[in-house]
């Protein structure tokens, strides 16, 4: 156990390394970030301007975006280029480097999360931290609305990113049936934006597809956290929504250990 | 018991049949398969500290019998024991007592400078400070690697790359190396200085090595045993001299001999 602890940490200490000797891809990390931020406030500046906006307020959207991100982030960062597991596992498949990390003594899962809690800390400080940091000094975030909220809105936070990982893991197997990868990982973002709310609040959704959204497990990764945060829900709607949460941990577990068994197979005794 | 045992061992890969009769559509929607034999009732066993030549022609199954002795592969019938173990049930476990090269491939840290990936592996392989500087010393000084230990992988010429891929190979002290085409693309100088370098470190060290190769000057200088395969088929296994009264006939060079062995 120890051990594992500090080859975790060395395996994250190198990637880190790795990412700060691209020294300009920091900078136009932070500059594309801030560019997003300003364009993205402006839009809903004009949107709200429109008055058709609801029980919702500016300030709780621009909140729901800017704290949405670093929890997205934080837990769903891939490696350090990527926020896709699919474009790490796709690489090594595609290179054949896989067989190199196959026969490291340490899992190749556990290769995959050293690298992506490593990715998830390069772009906090390159993305996710400056653009709070300035949405915080010139637009103004509303703080959790209470500390209780808070406590809750770190336990949903949490699994949400549980329920991100396994999903994005799922997706990422298909690489080793279909060789080509890079679109996996814009169909993940797609359906993470068409039922979790990542591009368009849920609150704003019409009524029939707010209804398939609340029966997927998409939303967990952002828009439960962050109505929990807001004060959105609250109370006996906690325990519901983390409840489904666990249920869908359990459900998506069971399906991404069937599916790796199948991979394994493929890898081991058909030698794809 | 030996380190390394192999027992009538047959790997068929799945591959894909295309049939020029056949429309793309049908071809698209149900693909038909073939099994292709990469490796035939392959059997043999390898003692400690043996220095073993795998030679074949490119397809003839050597790499495979390497991914299946790495257990990354697993024999669709026979047994493969490494360590008396099976090793694809105990694929991390032996990791930690065997290196492999993949002489095309890398282990290195691209973007970092060689020293970093030497760090990383003392982690990942569990070595005492002690072990690591010694062994650490011992490789850098052998394989002449002093002068680019501080730069950046993506700098190194294919040569340091490959001393350098070598080192990492063998710096948790491992009881037995795969190495695939460790000397593919390198100038006769590099090639040298390997040699030497696995001559002496299997003396020093008791390290069992298999090799793939084909350059018959590794042949020669390294590889005490031969183990010929075809097609997946095995077709000699036994001592250099042994192989050359085979197969040799007046005035032959080892090339001349392969030349006709895989033209066979």
């Amino acid at each position: 156990m120890k051990h594992y602890i500090k080859l975790y940490a060395v395996l994250i200490a190198k990637d880190f390394r790795r990412f700060a000797t691209y020294r300009t891809n920091i900078f136009a990390g932070i500059t594309s970030a801030l560019f997003m931020l300003a364009a993205r406030y402006a839009l809903w500046v004009t949107l709200f301007a429109t008055g058709n906006a609801g029980d919702v307020t500016l300030a709780e959207t621009m909140t729901f975006f800017v704290v949405g991100d670093v929890v997205m982030i934080l837990t769903g960062g891939a490696g350090f280029t990527g926020t896709s597991l699919s474009e790490v596992i796709g690489a090594d498949n595609m290179s054949g480097d896989i067989a190199l990390k196959l026969s490291r003594p340490c899992s190749y899962h556990f290769q995959l999360v050293a690298g992506k809690h490593a990715g998830a800390i390069i772009q906090t400080l390159s993305h996710s931290l400056p653009i709070f940091i300035v949405a915080v000094i010139f637009i103004g975030i509303l703080p959790p609305s209470g500390a209780e909220a808070f406590v809750w809105f770190v336990v949903a936070a949490i699994l949400g990113g549980v329920i991100l990982t396994l999903i994005d893991l799922i997706l990422a197997y298909s690489v080793f049936w279909l060789t080509d990868f890079w679109y996996i990982a814009w169909y993940k973002r797609a359906l993470f934006m068409l039922f979790g709310g990542t591009f368009l609040p849920l609150w704003f959704y019409p009524d029939s597809l707010r209804a398939a959204a609340d029966v997927l497990p998409f939303r967990f990764a952002m828009f439960v956290p962050m109505e929990v945060y807001l004060g959105r829900l609250y109370g006996r709607e906690i325990f519901v929504a983390l409840g489904s949460a666990i249920f869908w941990i359990v459900v998506l577990f069971a399906v991404e250990r069937l599916i790796w068994r199948r991979v394994q197979f493929k890898l081991v005794v058909q030698g794809g | 018991m030996s380190q390394i045992e192999l027992k009538n061992v047959c790997k068929d890969y799945k591959i894909r049949k295309r049939d020029e009769s056949r429309s793309r559509f049908s071809e698209f929607f149900r693909p038909r398969y073939e099994a292709k034999r990469a490796v035939d009732d392959i059997s043999f066993t390898i003692e400690p500290g043996e220095m073993v030549g795998y030679i074949g022609s490119n397809g003839a199954g050597k790499s495979t019998t390497i991914k299946m002795l790495t257990g990354i592969l697993s024999p669709t019938t026979g047994i493969v024991r490494v360590f008396d173990r099976d090793p694809c049930k105990n694929r991390t476990k032996n990791a930690l007592d065997m290196g492999v090269v993949f002489g095309q491939r890398t282990q290195l840290l691209w973007d970092l400078p060689v020293r970093d990936t030497f760090e990383l592996f003392k982690t990942m392989y569990r070595l005492s400070d002690r072990d690591f500087k010694k062994q650490r010393d011992m490789l850098v000084e052998t394989l002449e690697m002093e002068s680019f230990l501080s730069q950046a992988v993506r700098q190194l010429s294919l040569g340091q790359r490959m001393r350098a891929n070598l080192a990492l190979c063998f710096l948790h002290q491992p009881k037995v190396v795969y190495l695939d085409e460790p000397t593919i693309g390198l100038d006769v100088l590099v090639k040298d200085r390997i040699r030497a370098f696995l001559r002496q470190i299997n003396r020093e060290q008791g390290t069992t090595v298999l090799l793939t190769t084909h350059d018959t000057g590794d042949i020669e200088e390294i590889a005490e045993r031969l183990i010929l395969i075809d097609s997946g088929k095995l077709l000699y296994d036994g001592d250099h001299t042994g192989f050359l009264s085979k197969y040799r006939d007046a005035g032959d060079t080892l090339e001349d001999i392969l030349k006709r062995v895989y033209a066979e």
